[in-house]
């Protein structure tokens, strides 16, 4: 019987918790997004082009051909290019972020019911949550040698979803 | 100080709570907005005043807690789904997106409130009746489960920039705290039987005369006013215009200068 009310007492205690924290986040969240629609114009998928051949290997194996490349060598440019890949990784993030948000916007202010921009919205959210799940993954795994990190579905998810952003926009806004 | 004492005491305190609330509300303004929520608490009032006058250990007692225990619960369904409607009902262009939210977090809260009501209690000490002890657990598993529907309202809420009044995110907080200890409370009433039914009792009213009393003093009108605007995608971004028009004039001079 005790257990039962530890148990209890516990679940309860988690339930108070998260009820806390997400009644923290509604009541003191601020929309992020700039004043000006400018920013949507500068979204492109252009930007993270280099990302495409950043970690393909290629390189890698032209300079493992090279006298004097080594393993230790080899690691340190895995490292660089590892750094370089998370910093287009966090951009790409933060760009999608505003893509979305800007899209829930758009939504919140319609005068009608919009589910066509619904179900493109979660289906991008989950596409690319997963997507960025699998990147960040498998960019730990080429940390240590093992495969590359194909982003391609990922950055195409992006495109999508700003490409929904300037179609949904009011006739005027430049983008 | 015996229990009963106490007992009665925060009963009387509930009573003048509930009647001081409800007067707020009507004298305010606030029940043309949260009009579940304001007859639900005059409905309080004569609630609070029979368990005063009639002993608990008559048979009317019993009758009249099973006959009002159900109205209160139909009143807590009532005033969430209001507190729902009052948030959404603004966002048209949210209705598809709200309604999947709303039947994946019914769904969900019914589920876990099941699941919470599957394993069977048999405490050693006696109940009181079998007729209370499936009222105990219907209002267990509904109490819980509307505790588990705000807090994914609150989650599908808090993935969109919609600015809440203070007075919306006061009331989904201080009913989420009710549910929550009201469906403790019951299990504990389920776990221990009539031996310690005056305790449990007795932390199911303070804990009511807690949220009564956070209502009477956080929600007032100036509770109403919404914070930071959503930014706006429309045309009267005067600035951007011009200095559009800049660079397109600054392009041209170029142009023309080469020429």
């Amino acid at each position: 019987m005790l257990d039962a009310m530890g148990v209890a007492i516990l679940i309860a205690a988690g339930v108070a918790v998260a009820l806390g924290l997400v009644i923290r986040k509604v009541a003191f969240s601020h929309s992020r997004l700039p004043v000006t629609a400018e920013w949507i114009g500068d979204l492109s998928k252009d930007r993270y082009r280099p990302m495409l051949r950043l970690l393909d290997g290629s390189d890698l194996e032209f300079l493992a051909e090279q006298p004097g490349f080594d393993r230790r060598m080899a690691a340190k440019l895995r490292e660089q290019r590892c750094r370089i890949f998370k910093g287009y990784l966090q951009r790409l993030e933060v760009d999608f972020g505003r893509a979305t948000v800007a899209l829930k916007v758009l939504m919140l202010q319609s005068r009608e019911d919009r589910p066509d921009l619904a179900t493109a919205l979660l289906r991008h959210q989950l596409a690319f949550g997963w997507g960025m799940a699998l990147a960040r993954t498998r960019l730990f795994l080429y940390g240590w040698g093992v495969g590359s990190v194909d982003v391609s579905g990922l950055v195409g998810v992006f495109d999508q979803v700003q490409s929904e952003l300037r179609g949904a926009l009011p006739l005027g806004v430049a983008a | 100080m015996p229990i009963a004492v106490i007992q009665r005491f925060v009963s009387i305190l509930l009573l003048v709570g509930s009647a001081a609330t409800a007067a707020k509300l009507f004298r305010s303004g606030l029940w043309r907005k949260y009009r579940v929520f304001s007859f639900y608490f005059v409905f309080r009032i004569p609630n609070s005043i029979w368990p005063l006058v009639v002993g608990d250990e008559s048979p009317v007692y019993f009758w009249l807690f099973l006959i009002t225990s159900p109205v209160f619960v139909i009143a807590y369904v009532l005033v969430v789904a209001e507190l729902y409607r009052l948030i959404l009902e603004k966002y048209r262009g949210l209705q598809t997106m709200s309604r999947w939210a709303m039947y994946l977090a019914t769904g969900l809260s019914v589920l876990l409130s099941v699941l919470a009501l599957l394993p069977h209690f048999t405490p050693a000490m006696p109940q009181s009746s079998r007729l209370l002890g499936y009222e105990y657990a219907i209002e267990r598993g509904i109490d819980f489960s509307l505790v588990v529907f705000i807090l994914l309202l609150l989650l599908f809420l808090s993935r969109f920039p919609i600015p809440l009044s203070r007075n919306v995110v006061v009331h989904a907080g201080i009913f989420s705290l009710y549910f929550l200890t009201a469906a403790l409370g019951l299990l504990l009433h389920a776990l221990w039987g009539i031996r310690l039914s005056e305790e449990v009792n007795l932390f199911l009213s303070g804990t009511s005369l807690v949220c009564v009393a956070a209502w009477l003093t956080l929600l007032n009108p100036s509770g109403e006013l919404v914070r930071a605007p959503l930014p706006v995608f429309g045309f009267g971004d005067e600035g951007r215009v011009l200095r559009n028009l800049d660079t397109v004039n600054a392009a041209l001079l170029n142009v023309s200068r080469r020429v």
